[in-house]
């Protein structure tokens, strides 16, 4: 549990992380330990998350049909293009059968319904991708940048992440969409959960300084999974410039706290955190002697790296 | 709240394309996979319906965000 496990860790301070998304600060922001075994440590639920690769298939299904539509395919081939996409993602070659998901409202025929009727819900999308320079559409694309924070060591903090697609407004502006899945309400309290939210608002502030054009606001389309239907709900996310700067001078306090601890070598519990979001995979963990935490904790995870400097796309 | 049971011609639907999303997908054709769109389609004109003719298909039906996309045309 001692060795940095991704290239995002300090060579210096081996338990400081020197690139940050928004995953690693909302982890550590969350709970310090939690942060420590998911992220230093590397440990993961040996069983997959549904929601996570509801998710992960969504996303990348969606960026099929983005990428065939850039090449100049018509609505009906870049959809074809999506879901032969999904049905083969989905498939678990090894067993010769499908995904199988026992969840009641995210398995993999909610899913490809989902993909199929999002992009029919949008299929004259007023929302307009950007194509980069390259010609290649913007797109699952990934950021960094050397902020202006260091160590006291001295060593740089990058701030780093994935947007899942820029694009233009009828109104000619810019915006950052980002897609999301649930299986809750689509109201008010649904997109009022956004703000504050660290993600957007590290995504609203990548916008500013990564992307050459200016970056109106940040999109967030909704799809609601039920067990028959699924549907969609587009919110905007505003962010003052005033929300963003107090953003950053927290994170600045945030990270110097994680410093402290990476020099210690020691990240203290949030126990009030322990039930959120349905409960911490780690609960059970922490409820054992920290003398035999680590047995418990080779049963019943398995290592997995979050290297958030990882590119996806081009920016 | 649970949600209601779909509509006898809606579940006839989902069966028959259980058979064709089951398949390796390596073996299906351009032509199968039309046929799962459409099927889709379907299903989801019969939501549509459903839920323009005031029937329940889940929670009612979401109110608008405090910003809406409309308010900048998106």
């Amino acid at each position: 549990m001692d060795a940095p496990v991704n290239t995002s860790f300090s060579s210096w301070v081996p338990a400081m992380q020197l690139a940050w998304d928004s995953t690693s600060i909302g982890l550590l922001k969350e709970c310090p330990r939690k942060y420590q075994l998911s992220l230093y440590a590397g440990w993961a639920p040996r069983v997959e998350s549904v929601h996570l690769r509801f998710g992960i298939e969504h996303h990348e299904a969606l960026a099929v049909y983005d990428h065939a539509k850039a090449q100049g395919a018509p609505h009906d081939d870049a959809l074809d293009a999506a879901l032969a996409h999904v049905l083969r993602s989905t498939w678990d070659e090894a067993l010769g059968r499908p995904w199988f998901s026992d969840h009641q409202q995210k398995n993999r025929f909610t899913l490809i319904r989902t993909i199929v009727w999002y992009l029919e819900e949008f299929r004259d999308d007023p929302l307009r991708t950007v194509r980069l320079a390259n010609g290649k559409p913007a797109v699952e694309l990934s950021f960094r940048w050397t902020s202006d924070m260091t160590t006291p060591d001295g060593e740089p903090v990058l701030l780093c992440g994935h947007l899942d697609k820029i694009a233009t407004g009828p109104d000619g502006q810019t915006y950052i969409v980002d897609r999301k899945t649930t299986g809750s309400y689509l109201g008010t309290d649904y997109f009022s959960k956004f703000s504050p939210d660290n993600q957007f608002t590290l995504y609203s502030l990548a916008g500013k300084v990564v992307y050459s054009q200016p970056v109106a606001g940040l999109v967030v389309d909704a799809a609601q999974i039920a067990v028959s239907f699924s549907r969609f709900q587009r919110g905007l996310v505003p962010r003052h410039q005033s929300v963003i700067d107090e953003w950053y001078t927290d994170l600045q306090i945030w990270l110097g706290q994680a410093y402290e601890y990476a020099k210690r070598n020691y990240w203290p519990m949030n126990d009030k955190s322990c039930n959120n979001y349905g409960g911490c995979p780690f609960r059970g963990i922490c409820a054992h002697a920290p003398s035999i935490r680590d047995e418990w904790l080779k049963a019943s995870f398995v290592h997995r790296t979050w290297d958030p400097l990882r590119v996806r796309g081009d920016l | 709240m649970p949600e209601p049971k779909q509509s006898p011609l809606a579940e006839a639907l989902v069966a028959s394309m259980d058979e064709l999303i089951s398949r390796d997908p390596r073996s299906l054709t351009r032509q199968n996979r039309d046929e799962i769109v459409a099927k889709l389609r379907e299903l989801r004109a019969i939501f549509e319906r459903d839920q323009a003719a005031g029937k329940r298909v889940g929670p009612a039906k979401a109110p608008k965000p405090v910003i809406t996309p409309e308010d900048l045309g998106l």
